[in-house]
Order: C-alpha cells, then structure tokens, then sequence
C-alpha cells in the first residue's frame, strides 16, 4: 500500500533525529493505516463486491504482467467469481465500457491472459490475479481488461430479480514510446441549450482518436460575437480518450448571450499536435440555440410471425426546442441460438413534432429465415450522431391460423365489444319503445 | 569506544523523555488515494404480476470510485440457465409454484415468459428494455447512488396463474 512521508525544517540534531525518526514511524504507520483497505474496519463499508486497482496505465510490452488485482467480497453471501479478459469500448461521454460478449471475449484472450480457476469468494474474502499480456493488438497497444464475473451462490431466499455483479479493471497500455502516434481527428463542433428557465449553452466538439494510444487533450473554446469580438472562453472537459473511439469534449456557458450570430472556435492540444475547429451558432433568442435533440420514449417487443415482416412501432419525444423528426432506423442482430452481427438497418417513418410532445415511429423489417432469437434494435439518429436506442428481442413464431387470430382479436377487444353491443342493444330497445308509444292525441 | 555507545542510549532515553513540543520538526502524513471501483445492487422488492396491469419495483445500486469516471450498465445474463429458446429480456417461469418464491430455484424444463421485456429506468440516467447487450445505465464520478425502477407489463389476455413465479437475471457491469 503506497505511503510516503515527508520531513522539512532545519538539519536536526541527534536527539531531535531521533525523536523524529519515532514520530515519523508513527505518521508512517498512521498513513499505512488509513490506505490499507484489509486493515480498516469494515462497517463503514458499502456492502458490495471491490476491485482494485480498477484502472491500470502502461506499456504494452509482451509479457508484461498487471497485478495483483484484487475482488473483495463485503456482502453478506458467497459469490461464484470467474474471471476472464474483455476488450473495451467508449461511448461518448468518455465512459469506458467492457465489451463482454462472446467475440470480444475470444479476441481478448488472444492477448491476455489470467490464469486462475473459477472460485467461491465467501463473505470477507478477497480474490487475486494477475494478468499477463500475451502480445500487444497490431496497433502495438492494448486496450481491454480483466472482467471478475460474480454470480450469487444460494442463500436461503432467492429472489424474484437476481444480480450479477461484473467489475472490470480497465489495462490501458499505450504502445512503447517510439512507436506511439497521437493523432485527433475533429468530427465536428456544435452547441445545444439546456436548462430550464435560466438556458445554458453546451458547446461540443467531438475528436476521433485515430492514433494508437489514448490522449487526454487540453483545449479552449472561444465564442466570438458577430463583429469578431471575444464574448467567452471557457476551457474544454479533460477526458481520456482510447483509440479509435470518438467522444464529446464539453464547454459550458452559463453567461447569457443575446440573439444573434456567434463564432465558435475550439484549440486542442494533445502531444505535439495541435488542432482548430471552427463552427457557427445562431440563437434566436438568449442563450436559445436551434436544438435537435430526441429520446425514445416507448418501444414496445412486437409479435414476430415467422416468413413475415415485422412491424415495429416506437414513441419518441422531442427533448429540443424547434419541431424536429429525427431520423430512425431499425437494426436486426441474431442473439440465439448463436451470436450474430447486426445487418444493414432499415429505415423507418417519424411523424415531425413539437418541442416537448411525444411524436411516432413506424414501419416494418424483414428477419432471416433462419430460426431464433433477434435482437430489434430502434435508433433515432441526428445526422450520423445517435441521439438515443431501445431494443428488444423477439423470437418468431409460427404464424397461428385465421380463426385462432380472430378468436385472439375478440379476446383482446373484449370489453370495446362488450360495449358496442350494450349500446346497440340499449339503441335498438329505445328506439322500439319510442316506435311502439301511442302518438300523442290531438286536442 | 564506549562514549558514542553511551551516547546513543543516552539520546534515546531523553527521546522518550522530551515531549514532542519541545522539538522542531514538521512532519507531513500524506495520504494516496488507491485505485478501486465497488459495486452494490439491493435486491428490489418482488414484481406483483397481474393482467392488464404494469407493476413497479426500486433497486438502488451504488457505484464508488475513486477513478474520474465510471459506468454502469445493465444486461440479460442469457447464459444464466434460462431454457433454450429464451427471449433475453423476459421473465421467465420457475419449476414449481408459490405461494412465496423464494424456495424456488430453477426454471421451468419448458419455456414459458412473460410477453412484453422488463423495463428498466435510472433516476438521471438512461432508461430501456432489457436485453440480451449491455446496455448504459448511468455514467458518473465517485460515489453515486443509481435508483433502478423495473417495470413489467402484462397484458389483458396474457395467461399467468397464481402462485406462478418468473425471475430475470440481470447482469450489472462496472467499469
């Protein structure tokens, strides 16, 4: 456990050294004390399951190992725990994913490896390993980690929802240092308003790391007015970025800003290389920028015949502040029996809608063939950026018989039925009263 | 020889003697913040399934790290020991039935689900169905509490008896 003490003041003499040297030992072991996780006392602790270290920066040098890296159970049951590498990915924001699906899984073993059996972490244990790089990726570095997988062993009651818990410590491993190529591509600078009464604009500019290492760039925003004058500048968000991925670095701007036209102009620096991006933003009124921005709000599991197209139907609600339809699409990915890739999407309909209102998506796709499970995936996209996506997964089934489907129809409409014919029923009495009435005498 | 022997002794009594006041000397206890990332889920109360209803259940999970950022996210564990034929996402049937499910354990040999997904909903995060991919609950920075709301549908005609119990097993990534 790292500690460090430090001494200032004067050259002391030998008794003052002495009683230093005990005091130091003294702060040293306070310091040891407060940093080891094993020696504290437990109950301040949120039960749960701890990794550490969770991040590990360095080189990707074949055969290079990382470790210990140690799992803690603080709960109160056993968990079977396995352990295998992954490979990462990043979305947007900057948050590193763990990429555990099958095809990740067998690439990543390629490259690391952590030898161990799959193991019962009782309540209080601890689990270690050590991961051993295999050989670096083609781009000489490595970017993935090592998953701790841990399943809830029984424990009396078993619930209705039950958890797995995965951890992952993220092996950041740049290439060495001569073979190292920072290289940031701009994907673009854009503003957006947010907040509620007092609007905010956030600037974004998205980099794509087409380098082979991971960057955290150091950058400016400038918003100049129309007349070239410097109305603000704030400093860009610091992320970590991890090739081959493209994320938003964020500058917000709480000053209000009147209509009309704005300059934007961003300067990022990361390594030797320098880059500027120019953009333009309008804002129709204070602080109020032209926003496209949407969310899913509804996609419900459609019934999936077998040999048919599927009909997809979505909700979405316009989170801008113009009337907007986004663009939407459809993905299809076979997950069962085996994994797939997604084909080509299909494109659906959006009904254009109010700021604030709930607008449709509809349309339809076609599945292979093949029997399975399909993973549908509903997109709704600005540009090439997406805005947000719901999925669900259907399993086609044999396509029931007419008579079956109208039996299911009435079953499912049963009340609106019900009520129809009551009414009809109720008309048509009323109407026999109202015929076989006396017509009134005349006077 | 013997004087810088008698010295040493001497100077190690008065060490203990003198209090620590007396001496000038400035000592720093530093403290180096370790790298780790925990992960806590509650296990939330138990869906009441009814037809034509939408039940709903809260699960905190809490997320600590002492890294700048971390993210959750939520998944289907399809290889959980779900029958063949499972439609990720879904609740499926226990063998056996209530009246309390929790001295069930294992899944029906026939695959029997629920029809619509469960839902799943971050307070100031992202909301969805689950399936059988990570899916983004919440990206974050040191401790944060994440409250999940699941919800699941059931329609009018859907076919669930009483004492019949169905579980998911959802798989939370922290990375």
């Amino acid at each position: 456990m790292p500690s460090r003490t430090r001494h200032s003041g004067k050259l002391a003499p030998p008794r003052q050294a002495i009683g230093m040297a005990v005091m130091a030992t003294v702060g040293a072991l306070v310091s040891i004390v407060a940093l080891a996780p094993g020696l504290t006392s437990s109950r301040s602790r949120i039960p749960g399951l701890t990794i550490a270290p969770a991040r590990t920066h360095g080189i990707a040098i074949r055969g290079a190992s990382f470790g210990p890296i140690a799992l803690r159970n603080d709960t109160a049951q056993s968990f079977a725990v396995r352990v295998f590498p992954v490979l990462l990915a990043q979305d947007r924001q900057g948050g590193l994913l763990a990429r555990d699906d099958p095809r990740s899984v067998h690439a990543a073993r390629r490259h690391l490896s952590a030898p161990g059996k799959r193991t019962v972490l009782r309540p209080g244990g601890r689990l270690t390993r050590i991961a051993t790089l295999r050989k670096p990726s083609r781009r000489h570095n490595f970017y993935g980690g090592l998953l701790f997988k841990g399943i809830p062993q029984r424990s009396g009651s078993s619930p209705q929802i039950v958890t797995i818990y995965q951890l992952n410590e993220a092996l950041l491993l740049k290439p060495p240092p001569r073979l190292q190529r920072i290289r940031l591509r701009s994907a673009g600078i854009r503003a957006e308003t947010i907040g509620g009464k007092r609007k905010k604009l956030r600037v974004l500019l998205s980099l794509a790391n087409v380098g082979n290492t991971d960057v955290v760039p150091q950058g400016r925003l400038r918003v100049h007015d129309a007349k070239g004058r410097l109305v603000v500048a704030r400093p860009l968000s610091r992320i970590d970025i991890i090739p081959g991925a493209t994320v938003d670095l964020t500058a917000l701007i709480t000053k209000q800003l009147p209509a009309g036209e704005y300059g934007l102009s961003a300067e990022v620096r990361a390594g030797r290389q320098r880059l500027r991006v120019h953009g333009q933003m309008r804002l129709f009124d204070v602080n109020q920028v032209e926003t496209r921005a949407a969310k899913l709000s509804e996609f419900k599991a459609p019934t999936a015949y077998r040999g048919e197209p599927v009909k997809i139907q979505a909700e979405f609600r316009n989170t801008g502040n113009v009337p907007y339809a986004p663009r939407a699409q459809v993905s299809v990915r076979q997950v069962a029996p085996r994994q797939g890739r997604a084909g080509s999407p299909a494109t659906l309909e959006v009904s254009r809608t109010a700021p604030g209102d709930e607008g449709g998506i509809s349309g339809s796709v076609g599945l292979p063939a093949s029997t399975g499970a399909y993973e549908l995936a509903v997109s709704i996209l600005e540009g090439d950026r997406v805005l947000d996506s719901r999925a669900v997964t259907v399993t086609p089934v044999a396509k029931p018989g007419i008579l079956a489907r109208i039996r299911d129809w009435i079953t499912r409409h049963v009340i609106a039925i019900v009520g129809v014919m009551l009414g009809a029923i109720l008309s048509l009495i009323a109407a026999l009263i109202y015929k076989s009435a006396p017509p009134p005498r005349a006077q | 020889m013997r004087k810088p022997g008698l010295v040493a002794a001497l100077a190690l009594v008065l060490a203990g003697l003198i209090p620590a006041s007396a001496q000038a000397a400035d000592v720093n206890v530093d403290g180096l913040v370790a790298s780790g990332l925990s992960l806590s889920v509650a296990t939330p109360s138990a869906l009441v399934l009814f037809p034509n209803q939408t039940n709903t259940s809260v699960a905190n999970s809490v997320v600590t790290s002492t890294a700048t950022s971390w993210t959750l996210s939520i998944k289907d564990d399809t290889a959980a020991g779900y029958p063949s034929g499972h439609t990720a996402g879904h609740l499926a049937k226990l063998s056996g039935s209530g009246p309390t499910c929790s001295a069930l354990s294992s899944f029906a040999g026939t695959l029997s689900e629920l029809n619509a997904p469960l839902a799943w909903s971050a307070t100031g995060g992202n909301s969805g169905n689950l399936t059988g991919t990570n899916q983004t609950v919440k990206t974050g920075s040191l401790i944060q509490t994440v409250p999940v709301t699941y919800s699941q549908a059931i329609g009018a005609t859907e076919a669930v008896a009483v004492n019949d119990c169905y579980r998911a097993v959802i798989t939370y990534t922290a990375s």
